[in-house]
């Protein structure tokens, strides 16, 4: 384990020594989000400390703060507590700052040299008591562009964004060692994320379930069985049987597909999950005959195969570059109060003022009168043009265009969520968000601006208290927009499903989640059959003729009922795949995450669309 | 000239009233001329941001200043029969309510003036990329600037006389040089920069209640070296009488 410790003498006046592990087991993938656990051991009295890490980028001359994470906490006398963070890890990254501060004093601090840490090599975390696994590094073609890394149980990550480091997770052996649930739920929403999770079998997989994994696996695993002459494929050659015994876990599919199998006995399953992917392998691929047959190594390739998409990067545009938002601003444009309107404005005050400025006037009284009847033009053209340039025609203040996409798979529960905020603000002002996860993903992309076309992400201030996330830093310019970009996966039971016989297509769809879904249809080979409304908890069935869908590329791109910002994020984000599986499209209303900016609209007053998009069974 | 004398005159003046409607044109002509024609998305796009606010914020000033000259070397005062100089040496009126009269009423006036043209700022506000708070920042710095300008006024009045050419000349070129030197010596203070920083964002002390307390500081100093002017016109005057009717 590579744990990193301040130097003594920095620490001998600290009442806390800080602790802190890096990554998985001290490798990080540069470019991802990465774990990262600080451990605090107070050896004196109990206080109620200030945890705090900031992640420090690189620069010419100085280091730039990209990241600061804060939160309270309650250290006992004599304790050692450990606080699970989930940090950017850019590549400009140079150091990890921890500190510690109680009643405003900084009682212990640590600094970590990231640069040893962190790797551009694909990584897969293999929990495993042995390195049973490093034979997989060989996948990665290159010279060290895929690294196995072995965190142990008690490390797993707590969020989903944890594991963007990782390309897959293998579970080999546990050591019989039990996961906590969060951990068991990051792992099911990483793969929902489009994670690849391996469960692999052997006499270890009887410890899967006790571990805490029944809830992920496709089977439910019963024994242990053993095999002679287990008769297996290598990739697209003949089937050959291999010498010996293998030990096989004797499990029943409970869901997924059954890729191979020994008569009734599956061998290989694999279960879709949202973008992802759960296999459960019944032998154990370390162990002898297994170890050496020559398609072990095609077989993981196949399971390993594409790369995921990663958690970072999301905000990596200017916000008006950015697909999603462009979308949303071409069908709804912005733009500055006609100068027209202008001129309209100056007359009336002009024609108000002309007469109370030029008539004559005589004595001391009537003088008074003038200024009271001057004031009271001035003071109301003010206000008029208060409203009309900074109300009605143009709105001042914190403008937001929020475009979400969730993806998810009939059945699964949940979705993946893709949320960018475009920020637009007249006058330059610091914006706060507030946001109901810490478990999200959350980035800011820098202020674009002709003289900063490269910027470095914002130093975000995120105080954590509890689920509730209190984000700082996102500073605006005026007349400048930001993009953020917030990922995390949801809740969300929408059951789709589909059946066509040639002539007629049978769908059925159902709302479990609390709120509408707007204006559904089902894309089935690219034609839209229209479903309409689904309320919360509503179901829908509907028979539909083939011949009744409509093809919205050969339909001058009308969608039904969707208004000009759906139909532009639905064309900015569908690809027209008429071989793809049918999808239930809908849209919501409103923004999809938990996340409120105090103080700011929407632009036009409308919510954002956000498209829904559930792979039917 | 006292507050009452001074609403009295300046609202009855013709020329003063169409110096306001004058004023109130310059400013919309502004509006007009700086209103950005480019789309909003291409501002965004650019990062070129619109600056109609901070422009009629300086064409506003501009006339501030210029107008606070003349007003304050009462230039639009109607008919003034008896200079102010004359006024000191010929009665025994004191020199600090002499002087702080006219303060006060230039106070009132500026006032009145700002509000003539806050209906551009106001409406010049969003899309210059200004709020609420700006304008009243901008309007803060303008009046201190503009009572700045009529103290300068007073002053080349008290020293200079009433209206000449070389006065003229001289108010103009001590206006202009006070600028530069607010604006070299101490930036801070320089209107022009005080109303070109109001939209950048600044740590620090905010650098427009700096411009405010400095321009603030310059009207009273230069509305003491009235009193001081008009001290030394009384004193020459007395030691002229006492000359005179000792010889």
């Amino acid at each position: 384990m590579a744990c990193a410790s301040a130097p003594l003498a920095a620490q001998q006046n600290a009442r806390v020594l800080c602790d802190a592990l890096v990554g998985f087991n001290g490798v990080a993938r540069e470019g991802r989000f990465s774990p990262i656990i600080l451990s605090v051991e107070n050896p004196g009295a109990r206080m109620t400390a200030e945890i705090s890490l900031t992640i420090t980028g690189g620069a010419l001359r100085e280091p730039l703060p990209g990241r600061t994470i804060t939160r309270e906490a309650v250290l006992d006398e004599g304790s050692t507590r450990r606080f699970p963070f989930v940090v950017p890890l850019p590549r400009s990254v140079r150091s990890v700052h921890a500190s510690v501060t109680s009643q405003g004093v900084e009682v212990g601090s640590l600094d970590v040299d990231t640069h040893s840490l962190t790797t551009p090599s694909r990584l897969i975390a293999g929990i495993s008591g042995d390195y049973s696994l490093d034979g997989l590094s060989v996948l990665g073609g290159g010279e060290s562009s895929l690294r196995i890394v072995y965190p142990r149980v008690d490390d797993l990550p707590q969020v989903w964004a944890g594991y963007d480091g990782v390309d897959a997770v293998i579970v080999h052996d546990t050591y019989f060692r039990q996961l906590r649930s969060d951990q068991v739920d990051a792992l099911e929403r990483w793969v929902a994320s489009g994670g690849v999770l391996v469960f692999t079998g052997g006499a270890a997989a009887l410890q899967l379930e006790s571990a805490g994994f029944r809830g992920l696996l496709p089977v439910e695993v019963s024994g242990l069985t053993r095999r002679e002459g287990l008769s297996v494929r290598a990739g697209a050659g003949a089937p050959r049987r291999l010498p010996g015994g293998v030990e096989l876990a004797d499990a029943r599919v409970t869901r997924g597909t059954v890729l191979a199998a020994d008569g009734i006995l599956p061998l290989i399953v694999r279960r879709s999950l949202g973008r992802g992917a759960v296999w459960f392998l019944a032998f154990d691929p370390t162990v002898p005959p297994l170890l050496s047959w020559d398609g072990m190594l095609a077989l993981w390739r196949s399971i390993l195969e594409g790369s995921r998409v990663s958690a970072m990067g999301a905000a990596s545009k200017p916000a008006v570059e950015d697909p999603w938002v462009s979308a949303a601003f071409a069908a709804d444009p912005l733009s500055f109060p006609r100068v027209s309107s202008v001129l309209v404005f100056v007359c009336a005050y002009l024609a108000l003022l002309a007469p109370v400025l030029l008539v004559r006037r005589g004595d001391r009284m009537k003088a008074r009168l003038r200024l009271l009847l001057l004031a009271g033009v001035c003071a109301s053209a003010a206000v008029a043009g208060w409203i009309i340039f900074n109300s009605l025609l143009f709105r001042a203040g914190v403008q937001t265009v929020d475009a979400a996409r969730v993806e998810s798979r009939s059945g699964d529960g949940m979705a993946f969520v893709t949320e960018k905020i475009a920020l637009f603000a007249t006058s330059a002002q610091p914006v706060e968000a507030r946001l109901a996860s810490g478990g999200a993903a959350l980035e800011a992309g820098g202020l674009w601006t002709r003289e900063n076309p490269r910027p470095l992400e914002p130093h975000l201030l995120l105080r954590q208290k509890g689920p509730r996330v209190q984000v700082n830093g996102i500073d605006m310019d005026r007349l400048g927009a930001r993009l953020l970009a917030i990922q995390d996966v949801v809740p969300f039971p929408v059951t789709a499903r589909a059946r066509s016989d040639g002539t007629s297509l049978q769908v059925f769809a159902r709302n479990g989640t609390s709120r509408t879904l707007r204006r559904c249809f089902m894309l089935v080979s690219g034609r839209v059959f229209p479903l309409g409304d689904i309320a919360a908890g509503a179901s829908v069935q509907r028979s539909f003729a083939a011949s009744d869908g409509i093809r919205p590329s050969e339909d001058g791109g009308t969608l039904p009922g969707a208004d000009s910002r759906q139909a532009a994020l639905f064309k900015a984000q569908e690809t027209d795949e008429p071989a793809g599986p049918p999808r239930l499209i809908a849209w919501m209303d409103s923004p999809v995450l938990p996340v409120s900016f105090p103080g700011s609209y929407p632009l036009g007053g409308v919510p954002g669309p956000a498209l829904v998009s559930v792979e039917a069974e | 000239m006292s507050v009452r004398e001074g609403v009295r005159t300046y609202l009855s003046d013709r020329l003063v009233l169409r110096t306001c409607l004058y004023l109130a044109a310059a400013l919309g002509a502004a509006v007009l001329a700086a209103w950005p024609r480019a789309s909003l998305e291409a501002i965004i796009r650019t990062g070129a941001s619109s600056d109609t606010f901070t422009v009629v914020a300086m064409a506003f000033l501009v006339c501030l200043l210029f107008l606070g000259a003349r007003f304050g070397a009462q230039d639009f005062s109607p008919d003034p029969a008896v200079q102010l100089p004359e006024h000191v040496r010929l009665t025994a009126v004191s020199l600090l309510g002499l002087v702080g009269g006219r303060a006060s009423f230039a106070v009132l006036h500026t006032i009145l003036l700002l509000l003539l043209g806050a209906p551009f700022l106001a409406a010049a506000a969003a899309v210059g990329g200004a709020g609420l708070t700006h304008v009243a920042r901008a309007l803060a710095i303008l009046g201190a600037a503009g009572l700045a300008g009529r103290a300068i006024g007073l002053l080349s009045n008290c020293i200079m006389g009433a209206r000449r050419p070389l006065r003229d000349i001289a108010l103009y070129l001590f206006l202009v040089a006070v600028l530069i030197a607010t604006f070299l010596v101490a930036t801070a203070a320089s209107p022009f920069y005080g109303l070109y920083a109001l939209l950048e964002p600044s740590e620090g002390f905010p650098e427009w209640l700096v411009c405010v307390a400095a321009n603030l500081l310059l009207a009273a100093a230069f509305w003491g070296l009235s009193i001081l002017a008009l001290a030394v016109v009384r004193a020459r005057a007395r030691s002229f009488m006492k000359g005179h009717g000792n010889g």
